[in-house]
C-alpha cells in the first residue's frame, strides 16, 4: 500500500535517520509499554491475554523498526511541491476542527460548523482572494453547511447539538 | 351544615385549580415533537426489537414520531454514562437493562452509578432459559445436570457477555444444582445462538426469545418464570423442576435526571399505556418476551430487590468485590 | 420458487422502491461517515407501512447501493465511504492520482454489480447449504480467519514489513480500549470516561484515512486530482472491456465475498481484503498492485457487494444477522411479524423469494444508476475548487462521525487519530494496517478466548486449534500469503525489474 501519492521510490541513501522517525517509533514503543503496564491491573485473566500478546509484539516490532532506521536509514519520501506556509495552514485546519468540536456544545452545531468551514477555507485557499472568489466560496460554504445540516437533522433525524 | 367558606380556602381552591390547569398543560406538552429513544446497544438485539415494537404504538397513541437511535459501546455503559447529559425536556429517553446497570458500576469505574439512572418503567423481561440444539442428547434439564455432575467443567454453555443476565443465571443455577459448568462468553445473543446451532457448545444460557426466533432448531429445557410461557406450553419452569429461579434480563426506559416529576410520571403513563395494549402484548409474547408492569412508583422497591439478588450472586462468583 | 414471485418483484411499486433504494443508498454510502447501517436504520420506520417484501426490497436496495457508494470516496478522496471499501483505496486512490479516476469508478460499478449478482444468486439457490457452512465456523475458525487477515497486512506492506506489522499491532491495541466484550474489564482508557466506549471503527476509519488527505491538500497549491489528458466522460466502454478481461478475477472475488459474507460478524471489509490479496497473489506479470491497478479495485468491489447477498443467508435462514445492516433489517422484519429463521422459507416463502428477485433487480439497476452517479461524482470532485473541497470534506467528516453514535467525543477522537495518522504516515506507518488491526482485533480476541475456554473445558486444546478441517485450510492460506512476498522477492531478483 502506498501513501496514495505518486512518488519516486525512496532512494536508500545512507543518510542520517530523520529524528522524527525515531521519535515516532519511540512513541509507539512507549504506548506498547504503557499498555503492558495496564494489563497488570485487570481482574479477569481472559482480558489479559490478547492485549499483553499484542503489546509485546508491538514493543518487539518497534525495536526492530528502530534497528532498521539505525542501520538502513532511508529518508522518508517528502511529497513534492509543499508550499512554504504549509505549517500554519495545517495547524489552522486541524485546530479549527478541534475548536469547533469543543465549541459545539455551547454554540450549537451550525455556528461552530460555519466557523470551522471558514477557517478551513482560509487554510486551503492558495490563490489570491478577490471579491468574486470570496463571495462565491462564502455562498458555497453556507449552502453546503446548511444543506447537509438539513439532510442530517430532518432527513436522517440525527439530533445535532 | 354550612361550612364557612373562608377567604383562604377559596383562594386555595382557585390556586389549586390554576395549578392543576398549569400541570395539565405541562402534561399535555410531552410529546409535542418527535421523541428520541436511545438504545445503548447496536441494532438487532432484544432492546432494539422491543423498542421497534413500541414505535408504531407510540406514533398511533401520541401522534409523534419515536426516533430510535443507537449508541453502542461498553456493553451499554457508554449510553448510560451519557444519559444525564441528554436533553431533559422530556423528549429524550434511553433504554435500560438489568442486571447491567446494577452490576457494571459495582465492578468498575464505568462513568455512572446505578443511582444516576432515573428509571421510569420496566416493561418487559426476557426470561432466562437453557436452550439446546434440537439434535442435542439432552432431552430434559435433568440430563444436562447429570452430565455436568459426571463430567464437571466439561459441559459448555454459550451466553452473551460476562457479568450479564446469562452469566449470572449460569452462576446461580450451578450453585443451586451443585454442579460446575463452563460459561463461554459471546458478543451478543446472536453470536451465542450461532455457536449453539453450530454445536460449538453443548447448550446456551439464553432467553425465551431465542426459542421464539429459532423455532424447531432448538429445544428449551427450562424457563425462569413463575408460570409456563404461552409460547412454550411444554417447557417446564425451573421452579417446577425444583430450582428457585425466576428472572432474566429486564428492560425498561429511563429519563435524564434533570427531567421534572411531571415529565417522569407522564412517560411512565405513556409506556404503561402502550404496555396495556392487547395487540402490543400479543406481539411481544409472540416474540418470546414476558411482560412486566413496574411503574415509577414501584420502581425503587423493585430495583432494591433486584440489586440485592444480583449483587449477591456476583459477589459469590467473585465478579464484584 | 415460481414465476409469480419474480413478477411480484417487477410490480411498479417494487421497482420504484428498488430504484429509489439504490440511488439513496449510493449517495449515502459515498459520504464518509454515513454507513450502510445508518442508511438502512433511518428508513426502517418507513417500512412499517409497507408490505414485508416491499420493505425488504427497499432496505436491501439501499444496503447494496451504499456498499457500492463507498467506493466513490475511496477512489476520489482516499477515504472509504464505508468500512467495506477500505481495500478499494489500495488501488482506487492511486488510480485517481494517475488521472484514471473515471476508469476506476466505472470498473468499480461493473465489479459491484457482478459481485452483487453472484451474492444474490447464491442466496436464491444455495441458501440452505451455505447456512450450514456458516454454522461450521466456530470461534477457532474466526480466530484463524482474523490471523489470516492480519497476515495479509504483512504481505501487503511490501514497503516496510516491520512498520506495517507495527501498525497492525497498534490497531489491535486500540481495539482493546474500553470495556472488553469477553470479560467486562475496562482496559486502556487511562481513566478517561470518554474512552470507556471504545474507539469506534468508522470514526477511526474516517480519521486515519481522510484527515491526512485533507492535511496534504492544504499543504500544496496543486490541484487535488489531475484529469486525464483526454477526458472522455466516464469511459463506459473502456470500463466494460477492462472488466470483461478480468472476468476470472471478478468471479473469484465475488465467490470470496459471498463466502465471507455468510459468516456472521466478518463483514465487507474482511471480504475485500481477502479478495484483494488473492487477486494480488495471482497477478499477471507486469501488473503493479498498489499503484493503480484496475484489477485491485475490481476485486474489492466485487467482494464487498457479494457480501450483501451472502449476509442475507444467515439472516434469513438462521435468524442471525450476517452484517450490521442485516441486524437492522432483522429488527424491521420482526416488527412486521415476519419470523425469520428456519420457518421463513417454509412459511413465508413468497416474501423471501419476491425479495431475492427484488434484490437481483436492484443490483442490475445499480449498473446504469451507478455509472451515472459516478460520472457526476467524478466531475464534481474534479472541478470543485480545492479551496472549497477541503472545508466541505472536513465538514462532512465532522457531521458524519457525529451521526454514528451522536457523540461529540467520537468526533474529537476522529480528528485526534487522524492527525496522529498523518504524523505516522510521514514516517512510514500507513493507515490501512492500523484500521485493519482495529477491525480484526476484536474478532481475533473473542475467537481466541472462546476457543480457549471451550478447548480447556473439554481437554481438547490442541485438537481445537489445529484439528479442524476449515481451520487447517485457513492456516494453509495464511502460510501461503506470508510466504508469498519472499517468493515474489526471489522471483523478481531472478528477473530484473523493468523499473526500480
Amino acid at each position: 500500500m502506498t501513501h496514495g501519492k505518486t512518488r519516486d521510490e525512496p532512494v536508500a541513501t545512507p543518510s542520517r535517520a530523520s529524528p522524527g522517525e525515531l521519535v515516532v517509533t519511540l512513541a509507539l514503543l512507549g504506548f506498547g509499554v504503557w499498555a503492558l503496564f495496564d494489563t497488570a491491573g485487570y481482574s479477569d485473566v481472559d482480558s489479559v491475554v490478547f492485549p499483553r500478546t499484542v503489546g509485546i509484539a508491538l514493543v518487539i516490532l518497534c525495536l526492530l523498526a528502530l534497528a532498521q532506521t539505525w542501520w538502513h536509514p532511508t529518508r522518508p519520501a517528502a511529497p513534492t511541491d509543499v508550499s512554504p506556509d504549509a505549517t500554519w495552514r495545517r495547524v489552522l485546519l486541524v485546530g479549527s476542527m478541534l475548536v469547533a468540536v469543543a465549541l459545539m456544545g455551547t454554540l450549537g452545531f451550525l455556528p461552530a460548523a460555519l466557523l470551522a468551514f471558514a477557517a478551513s477555507l482560509l487554510a486551503a485557499m492558495h490563490g489570491r482572494w478577490t471579491i468574486g472568489t470570496l463571495t462565491r466560496h462564502a455562498l458555497a460554504g453556507i449552502a453546503i453547511v446548511l444543506g447537509f445540516h438539513a439532510l442530517f437533522r430532518f432527513g436522517l433525524k440525527v439530533p445535532l447539538p | 351544615m354550612n361550612t364557612p367558606r373562608t377567604f383562604p380556602s377559596s383562594l386555595a381552591a382557585v390556586l389549586g385549580a390554576v395549578a392543576l390547569g398549569l400541570a395539565g398543560t405541562v402534561i399535555a406538552e410531552v410529546p409535542e415533537k418527535q421523541v428520541e429513544y436511545v438504545i445503548p446497544f447496536g441494532p438487532g438485539g432484544e432492546s432494539d426489537i422491543s423498542a421497534r415494537l413500541q414505535q408504531p404504538y407510540f406514533k398511533e397513541k401520541f401522534g409523534q414520531d419515536m426516533v430510535i437511535t443507537y449508541k453502542p459501546g461498553g456493553g451499554g455503559a457508554l449510553g448510560w454514562s451519557q444519559l444525564n447529559d441528554m436533553n431533559a425536556d422530556g423528549h429524550s429517553i434511553m433504554g435500560i437493562n438489568l442486571p447491567h446497570i446494577i452490576i457494571q458500576p459495582a465492578q468498575k469505574e464505568v462513568g455512572y452509578t446505578t443511582e444516576d439512572i432515573t428509571a421510569i418503567h420496566m416493561f418487559h423481561y426476557t426470561p432466562d432459559a437453557i436452550v439446546v440444539n434440537a439434535s442435542s442428547p439432552y432431552e430434559t434439564l435433568a440430563d444436562l445436570v447429570e452430565d455436568a455432575e459426571t463430567n464437571p467443567g466439561k459441559v459448555t454453555l454459550s451466553g452473551s457477555g460476562k457479568a450479564t443476565a446469562n452469566h449470572l443465571a449460569q452462576i446461580r443455577f450451578d450453585e443451586m444444582a451443585g454442579i460446575e459448568t463452563t460459561y463461554v462468553p459471546f458478543k451478543g445473543t446472536g453470536a451465542a445462538v450461532t455457536a449453539l446451532l453450530g454445536n460449538q457448545v453443548k447448550a446456551e444460557w439464553g432467553y425465551t426469545t431465542v426459542g421464539a426466533t429459532q423455532g424447531d432448531q432448538v429445544r428449551l429445557l427450562a424457563v425462569a418464570m413463575e408460570e409456563r410461557h404461552p409460547l412454550f406450553p411444554d417447557v417446564p419452569t425451573f421452579t417446577e423442576l425444583g430450582y428457585d429461579m425466576v428472572g432474566g434480563a429486564y428492560r425498561g426506559i429511563a429519563v435524564p435526571s434533570g427531567a421534572d416529576e411531571a415529565t417522569r410520571t407522564r412517560w411512565a403513563d405513556m409506556i404503561a399505556e402502550i404496555n396495556a395494549d392487547e395487540k402490543f402484548r400479543q406481539q411481544m409474547l409472540d416474540g418470546g418476551f414476558a411482560m412486566l408492569d413496574v411503574t415509577y412508583e414501584g420502581m425503587e422497591a423493585f430495583m432494591q430487590e433486584r440489586s440485592e439478588e444480583y449483587l449477591k450472586t456476583a459477589r459469590d462468583a467473585g465478579l464484584v468485590k | 420458487m415460481d414465476l409469480s414471485h419474480f413478477l411480484g418483484a417487477l410490480t411498479p411499486a417494487n421497482l420504484a422502491f428498488a430504484l429509489f433504494g439504490v440511488v439513496a443508498g449510493t449517495v449515502i454510502g459515498s459520504i464518509p461517515g454515513l454507513t450502510a447501517t445508518m442508511a438502512v436504520a433511518v428508513l426502517v420506520p418507513l417500512t412499517f407501512v409497507l408490505p414485508p417484501e416491499s420493505a425488504l426490497i427497499l432496505l436491501g436496495a439501499i444496503y447494496t447501493g451504499a456498499i457500492y457508494g463507498g467506493a466513490y470516496a475511496a477512489i476520489l478522496l482516499n477515504t472509504p465511504g464505508t468500512p467495506s471499501a477500505i481495500a478499494t483505496t489500495f488501488d482506487g486512490y492511486p488510480m485517481a492520482r494517475k488521472g484514471q479516476a473515471d476508469l476506476a469508478i466505472s470498473v468499480a460499478c461493473y465489479a459491484s454489480v457482478t459481485g452483487g449478482l453472484v451474492g444474490a444468486l447464491s442466496l436464491l439457490f444455495l441458501a440452505p447449504p451455505l447456512s450450514r457452512i456458516a454454522l461450521a465456523f466456530g470461534p477457532v475458525e474466526y480466530f484463524w480467519l482474523s490471523v489470516f487477515g492480519l497476515s495479509l497486512i504483512a504481505s501487503l506492506s511490501s514497503g516496510n514489513l516491520v512498520k506495517g506489522l507495527a501498525g497492525g499491532a497498534l490497531g489491535m491495541l486500540l481495539s482493546c480500549v474500553g470495556i472488553a466484550e469477553i470479560s467486562s474489564d475496562v482496559r486502556l482508557t487511562g481513566g478517561s470516561r470518554t474512552l470507556v466506549g471504545g474507539i469506534e471503527v468508522v470514526a477511526a476509519l474516517i480519521g486515519l484515512y481522510c484527515i491526512p488527505v485533507l492535511i496534504e491538500m492544504v499543504s500544496t497549491p496543486a490541484r487535488h486530482l489531475e484529469p486525464a489528458s483526454d477526458v472522455r466522460g466516464i469511459r463506459f466502454r473502456d470500463g466494460a472491456l477492462v472488466a470483461w478481461r478480468s472476468k476470472l478475477n471478478l468471479l473469484r472475488s465475488s465467490v470470496i465475498g459471498t463466502v465471507v459474507g455468510i459468516l456472521p460478524g466478518a463483514g465487507g471489509s474482511v471480504a475485500g481484503l481477502v479478495a484483494y490479496s488473492e487477486a494480488r497473489r495471482t497477478a499477471k506479470p507486469g501488473q503493479r498492485f498498489g499503484e493503480g491497478e484496475p484489477d485491485g479495485v475490481m476485486a474489492t468491489e466485487a467482494a464487498n457487494n457479494a457480501t450483501v447477498g451472502g449476509g442475507f443467508v444467515p439472516t434469513l435462514v438462521l435468524g442471525i444477522p450476517g452484517t450490521p445492516p442485516d441486524a437492522v433489517i432483522l429488527g424491521a422484519l420482526m416488527v412486521q411479524g415476519v419470523r425469520t429463521g428456519p420457518a421463513l422459507f417454509s412459511q413465508s416463502g413468497s416474501i423471501v423469494y419476491t425479495f431475492i428477485y427484488g434484490l437481483l433487480i436492484a443490483t442490475c439497476l445499480m449498473l446504469p444508476v451507478g455509472l451515472l452517479i459516478g460520472r457526476y461524482a467524478y466531475r464534481s470532485i474534479l472541478h470543485f475548487p480545492k479551496a472549497v473541497l477541503v472545508p466541505t470534506v472536513g465538514f462532512m467528516t465532522i457531521i458524519g462521525t457525529y451521526a454514528i453514535r451522536n457523540s461529540l467525543s467520537d468526533v474529537a477522537i476522529m480528528i485526534g487519530l487522524g492527525t496522529l495518522g498523518w504524523v505516522l504516515g510521514r514516517f512510514g506507518y500507513a493507515a490501512s494496517p492500523i484500521v485493519l488491526g482495529l477491525i480484526l482485533g476484536p474478532i481475533a480476541e473473542q475467537g481466541f478466548v472462546q476457543a480457549w475456554t471451550i478447548g480447556a473445558a473439554t481437554d481438547e486444546l490442541g485438537a481445537m486449534f489445529f484439528g479442524r478441517p476449515i481451520s487447517l485450510a485457513i492456516i494453509a492460506f495464511t502460510l501461503l500469503s506470508v510466504a508469498w512476498p519472499a517468493v515474489r522477492a526471489r522471483r523478481s531478483a531472478i528477473r530484473p525489474d523493468a523499473t526500480s
